[in-house]
């Protein structure tokens, strides 16, 4: 017989038949009675004080119902990372700006309207003064001495420095035989989520708002608004309807969730306002390029002894979740491989510009591209297999990094093994005609993250609570964001197989501030372990107490029970038992109460704790996910073209919950890689956004996609719910090394700038010559 | 975002277009509406008069006779050029631009006869009211008194990117247009285009296109387009060559090369046609074409596409058209 | 100012009144309360909005609601009938073709235009048909299967 009747299964997602219909409502689908249209003003200068806002003639334009400028909101600015001992200027973002725009694009005022032309001509009607500041485009123009302060707390106009040294990198340089030490760029790419950020907002008469957003975060940004507006957070109420994606990018709070809320107390009718296309990719976040200076040391033998590496970021105007981007980017290199001295600074400078924060595979996909770049040009100088030298130094369950991650469980190897196989490795590498080639990569990735940087005090991270039905259903209630990736199905079928029914005996109402319980919210691939485990605790803590109610019922001692089929009955004779609606009826009637059942998740103690970015020696989560992508490319030497054939993708989640669902995350999260790899770029000139339309931004269609091969790898987490970990932002995060290394297998080129242009590629053959 | 207001009016027949762009200023045409509705929600054009042409059936016909050639109506989509059948078997550039622009929706709306009008395209020019706003000043295409492309330039270097101009001269297309009179008059598709950036075609605001005609090809004639983009769609090309060669007995007797994505407009490439025409047919003679093209193109750097880029693109697309027509005239 | 005009969706007449300005996709959502086209991009470059106008996949959102008049339009409303899902439909849900869903409705709109024209296409053909709409969630992949399924 099966281990599982429900997980492990690859059942469609509960929402399909809404979603394949039109029937499913996404945020900008809501329409209210007499609701007003809004519109945001911002910033057409980088860099300015503003003298006055003069909005009396839009006021009067016929149709405009409310506007809203920095002075309807309060003093206390927002940000993403700000429990203690965080400092408060990280939290540098007004809604609608106060004295100072910093970027063009910064939210200035905001006009709701009966229509949506009125509001737009409402918009030009807005004169706004402004003492121009010297604007800075880059960090070497924005610290260069003398430089005018963007925010007045930050010296130099340094936005984020995080450094820190464990073990001594020199003395390990020392012992090194070899040393190797390169340069590397990244782009700026967008989350692009094909939904536009919406917010419908309903002030009542009472003084209480309803809001509908298209949100990752519902808890932060009920806390955000509240605080925004200057009302308590009880008052708010957050609903998060079917989302159109997130990637990161509805992560921090966007400014027209608060600004909607405000027009819409002011106007006294329900506001909606949905971004332009423009406005989503000049003002919601963006993933951060870098430049990076690597280092680093082994002996002959291939043994990682040190490593140092020094990123830079370009931020733009405000901080947003980028005190984690910038720590991530140094303590997400400590696996998959060991070390022994490690050494990173992380420094990221404000400028007037959009600005960047965490986008799918957060603060890893930097990194890895550098270090696994590093990994084959090491094992080239040793003449290894960079199959092998991975292999050697790969981090095993029961280690603990020098960053005091506790891996618990690691499918690093089996990844590697199955990934190459299926390019046949062994027959390609080094052995392809010239202009094919193979390469591979690994991948490290956080299952979620082990602090609460957001809240200074929360009773856990992630709650589940289930009703009981007397028909023999249950509802589960979760905080939980389903983004796209389909969490309410996977919390489903843990409740289901837990509790032994049917996956259409159990209904998920989510992500509802007010009805729902807390959970941190859809980032760092954090639902599957925190709401998973939170999931199962409730789903147990219901069977135990029906359990309870049959077990005299039944004539057995409750420990002797089973819940299967839809019955509960005495292990080992199904035939002895009653069905689970019995078994719910039985105890309402003993109890003369409600069944119903609480599951809460915190991280275990290992994890977290006091938040010493500083010293870079928090164990960040509680599992790690690993993963290798083997690829082949075939190079066009005469136009630089690269065309990948084929990725296998093959990721350690734990345990596959959905097997289908965990296939279509690597499958999806590779078609951001892939572009970031070979054509995304969100192109700024002089601080304007110069890609505002899909037609500039070009993610890759299916045209473009190679065919990706999604391998499975389960190394049964004893952390994870059902030995379940992360199958989400970590899937992409070695596609692009991985394409790189292939580039170098094909043609010899090491490309170390990204986005890999046939251009730049064409450029790099000509300067090699030959061949 | 969403479109200004104007007043929408419908032209039931050919004249209609004539009369009702006489009687209002400031009207545009919409047929495909893919390129002239997102300009006007960006309000780069800003018309007050919108002539909805889509219900005239007489400009929807493909017409083909081996001795009359091919006529394409200026409405017909650019979906059902690219799957005619003799445009298929004896235009095939001409098949394989238009069946490689965008994305299968908007080949689905777009016609010939706006593909072949469309202006030419800037990161400076195609953006919205809003994003202008953050601009002290406009470029040359906007009204304004500089180009943003290249400093001190003189004049707008705003790129022409439209994929069947090149297929269209290759094969040796004419182009009907109606006048403000309601006079037609057919030229040679060169012969449309002004190769200056800031407007890249002769139409004036009362003409419109009519009809697209291309001779049937001799026997033993090959023609190919080739089009490199950044995407494989929903993108204009970096750069797109189309050639389209007549060979008996091996010899090249006739050529025809034209590019796209390089300037102002599609540019024919006689140079290089010199060099096929009269002569054996070889991967030698074939690669000096190239090198003739190579020479005589002196591209717009575009988007983050060099020069340096662009003229060794346009060289392999040359070439590879050459030998791609090459084949199927045999 | 407004006119009044006749929209044929899903087999159903509709009057209504609009300005000439407006979209086929304003007209439909707002005037209609039909949702299921999606707004993405604004400018034709990403396929969210992809109805049927007389057997062909077009943009709603560049399409003058005026011009719609007297054509037969399909909408993802109008693709199940009598409260069954399409098989199409059903594909793309049993093989997890969906994750976020809000380029599904122009996806399945496009892909049921290519298998009306093309019963049987060949993987190139699926995903040019397809190549005018964008995902972010699921690089296609399934998408692409999802299709090919119902070609067989």
């Amino acid at each position: 017989m099966e281990k599982y009747s429900v997980i492990g299964k690859r059942l469609p997602r509960l929402d399909g038949v809404a979603k394949v219909t039109g029937d499913a409502r996404y945020t900008g689908d809501i329409i209210l009675p007499r609701m007003l249209h809004g519109k945001i003003l911002r910033s057409k200068v980088p860099h300015a004080f503003i003298l006055n806002i003069d909005t009396s003639k839009a006021e009067k334009l016929a149709g405009v119902k409310a506007v809203v400028t920095g002075k309807d909101i309060t003093d206390v600015p927002h940000g993403f990372v700000r429990a203690d001992p965080v400092p408060a200027f990280f939290s540098d973002k007004f809604s609608l700006a106060k004295k100072k725009v910093r970027y063009v694009g910064d939210e200035i005022a905001a006009v709701a309207a009966v229509d949506e032309d009125t509001a737009i001509e409402a918009l030009d009607l807005i004169k706004v003064e402004y003492e121009e500041l010297p604007a800075y485009f880059s960090p070497k123009e924005s610290m260069s001495p003398g430089a005018v302060r963007i925010h007045d707390h930050a010296e130099n106009n340094v936005s984020v420095v995080i450094s820190f040294h464990i073990g001594d990198v020199e003395q390990g340089f020392a012992e090194s035989d070899i040393v190797i030490e390169d340069t590397f760029g990244t782009q700026f790419i967008l989350a692009a989520a094909i939904e536009p950020h919406a917010a419908v907002a309903d002030f009542s008469q009472a003084g209480d708002v309803t809001l509908w957003l298209s949100t990752q975060v519902p808890f932060y940004d009920q806390t955000i608004i509240a605080e925004t507006i200057g009302m308590p957070v009880s008052k708010v109420r957050v609903i998060k309807p079917h989302l159109g994606g997130g990637f990161g990018g509805k992560t921090e709070t966007p400014t027209l969730f608060p600004i909607s809320a405000l027009l819409s107390k002011k106007s006294g009718r329900p506001v909606r306002i949905i971004y332009t296309r423009e406005e989503v990719l000049a003002t919601t976040t963006h993933r951060h390029g870098v430049s990076v200076k690597h280092k680093i040391g082994l002996k002959k033998d291939g043994t990682i002894i040190a490593v140092d590496s020094r990123f830079f970021a370009d931020g733009g105007a405000y901080t947003g979740p980028s005190l984690l981007s910038m720590f991530i980017m140094g303590c997400l290199q400590n696996g998959p491989y060991k070390m022994r001295h490690f050494k990173y600074e992380g420094i990221r400078a404000y400028t007037n510009r959009p600005y960047a924060g965490g986008i799918r595979g957060h603060g890893a996909i930097q990194p890895r591209f550098v270090v696994e770049s590093m990994m084959d040009m090491i094992a080239e100088k040793l003449d290894m297999d960079p199959l092998e030298i991975r292999k050697k130094n790969a981090v095993k369950a029961g280690d603990v990094t020098p960053s005091k991650f506790r891996i618990k469980s690691c499918g690093h190897v089996e990844a590697i093994d199955k990934a190459t196989e299926e390019i046949n490795w062994k027959d390609k590498w080094r052995k392809l005609p010239d202009g094919k080639g193979v390469g591979m990569a690994s991948l490290f990735f956080a299952s979620g993250a082990g602090f609460s940087f957001f809240f200074n005090n929360v009773p856990y991270h992630s709650g589940v609570n289930i009703n009981a039905e007397a028909e023999g259903s249950f509802t589960i209630f979760t905080g939980t964001s389903d983004i796209g990736q389909g969490s309410e199905t996977v919390l489903a079928q843990i409740v289901a197989e837990e509790l032994g029914v049917g996956l259409d005996k159990i209904r998920v109402i989510a992500s509802d501030t007010a009805t729902t319980p807390l959970d941190l919210g859809s980032y760092s691939s954090r639902v599957t372990t925190f709401a998973g485990n939170a999931a199962k605790t409730a789903a147990y803590n219901m069977k135990k107490k029906l359990f309870e109610a049959t077990a005299d019922l039944l004539e057995a001692n409750k420990d002797d029970l089973e819940a299967k089929n839809d019955r509960i009955y005495v292990k080992g004779s199904p035939e002895k038992g009653i069905t689970i609606s019995q078994a719910i009826n039985a105890y309402i009637k003993d109890k003369q109460d409600a069944l119903v059942s609480e599951g809460h998740y915190n991280p275990p103690a290992d994890v977290g704790g006091e938040m010493r970015l500083d010293l870079g020696e928090v164990n960040i989560s509680p599992t790690f996910s690993f993963g290798t992508h083997a690829v082949e490319v075939d190079i066009d030497k005469e136009t630089g073209v690269v065309k990948v054939q084929k990725i296998a993708a093959a990721h350690d989640c734990g345990f596959a919950l959905n097997p289908m669902a965990v296939e279509g995350q690597i499958e999806g999260s590779i078609q951001m890689t892939y572009g970031q790899a070979l054509l995304e770029e969100y192109r700024i000139e002089k601080g304007c956004s110069m890609s505002n339309s899909f037609l500039d931004y070009k993610m890759p269609t299916s045209e473009d996609m190679p065919y990706v091969k999604p391998i499975i790898v389960e190394s049964i987490d004893p952390e994870g719910p059902f030995g379940a970990k992360e199958a989400s932002e970590g899937t992409n995060v070695a596609t692009i090394p991985a394409i790189a290394n292939a580039i170098y297998d094909a043609v010899g080129v090491r490309m170390k700038d990204l986005p890999i242009t046939p251009e730049k590629v064409l450029r790099a053959l000509e300067k090699k010559g030959g061949k | 975002m969403r479109l200004p207001k104007f007043e929408y009016l419908e032209a039931k027949n050919v004249k209609d277009i004539t009369s009702l762009l006489k009687k209002n200023k400031e009207a545009v045409i919409v047929a495909g509406g893919t390129d002239i509705l997102p300009k006007m929600k960006q309000r780069i054009v800003t018309p007050k008069f919108v002539i909805n042409v889509t219900k005239i059936e007489d400009l929807k016909k493909i017409e083909f006779g081996e001795k009359k050639g091919l006529a394409l109506g200026s409405l017909v989509t650019l979906d059902a050029v690219s799957k005619s059948k003799p445009v298929v078997e004896k235009f095939t550039a001409l098949a394989q631009a238009s069946g490689r622009v965008a994305s299968s929706q908007i080949r689905n709306m777009g016609t010939i006869g706006g593909n072949i009008s469309i202006e030419s395209m800037c990161m400076y020019y195609n953006q919205s009211h809003e994003w202008r706003k953050g601009r002290p000043h406009l470029c040359f295409k906007l009204g304004g008194d500089r180009c943003f492309v290249a400093k001190g330039s003189k004049e707008c270097l705003a790129l022409f990117q439209a994929d069947t101009p090149p297929a269209l001269i290759a094969l040796g297309a004419k182009v009907t247009i109606v006048d403000g009179t309601g006079k037609e008059k057919v030229i040679d598709i060169e012969k449309f285009y002004t190769q200056k950036s800031k407007k890249v075609n002769i139409l004036k605001a009362t003409d419109f296109v009519k009809q697209i005609q291309i001779p049937t090809p001799p026997k033993g004639t090959g023609s190919c387009y080739l089009k490199m983009a950044q995407r494989e769609a929903i993108d204009y090309p970096v750069a797109g060559a189309a050639a389209c060669v007549t060979v008996s007995g091996g010899k090249c007797k006739n050529a025809r090369i034209a590019v796209t994505a390089i300037g102002g407009g599609p540019l024919r490439l006689k140079n290089a046609e010199e060099i096929l025409i009269g002569n054996t047919i070889t991967d030698e003679l074939i690669e000096k074409a190239a090198d003739a093209a190579y020479e005589k193109v002196r591209p717009m750097p575009h988007f983050n596409i060099s020069v340096w880029y662009k003229r060794k693109l346009i060289r392999v697309l040359v070439k590879r058209s050459i030998k791609q027509a090459c084949n199927k005239a045999v | 100012m407004k006119q009044l005009i006749e929209l044929k969706v899903n087999e159903e007449s509709y009057e209504t009144a609009v300005d000439p300005h407006r979209t086929l996709l304003e007209a439909l959502r707002e005037n209609l309360g039909m949702t299921g086209s999606k707004e993405g991009c604004d400018l034709g470059a990403c396929g969210a909005c992809t109805v049927i106008i007389d057997g062909k996949a077009v943009l709603a959102c560049l399409t003058l609601a005026m011009d719609a008049q007297g054509k037969d339009i399909t909408t993802i409303e109008g693709v199940a009938k009598e409260r069954k899902l399409s098989p199409l439909q059903q594909n793309f849900v049993d093989y997890g073709a969906i994750q976020c869903g809000y380029c599904t409705p122009g996806m399945i709109m496009s892909a049921k235009a290519l298998l009306d024209e093309n019963p049987k296409p060949t993987e190139a053909e699926i995903k040019r048909g397809i190549s005018g709409n964008l995902c972010r969630c699921t690089g296609y992949t399934k998408i692409i299967e999802a299709i090919a399924v119902r070609a067989k």
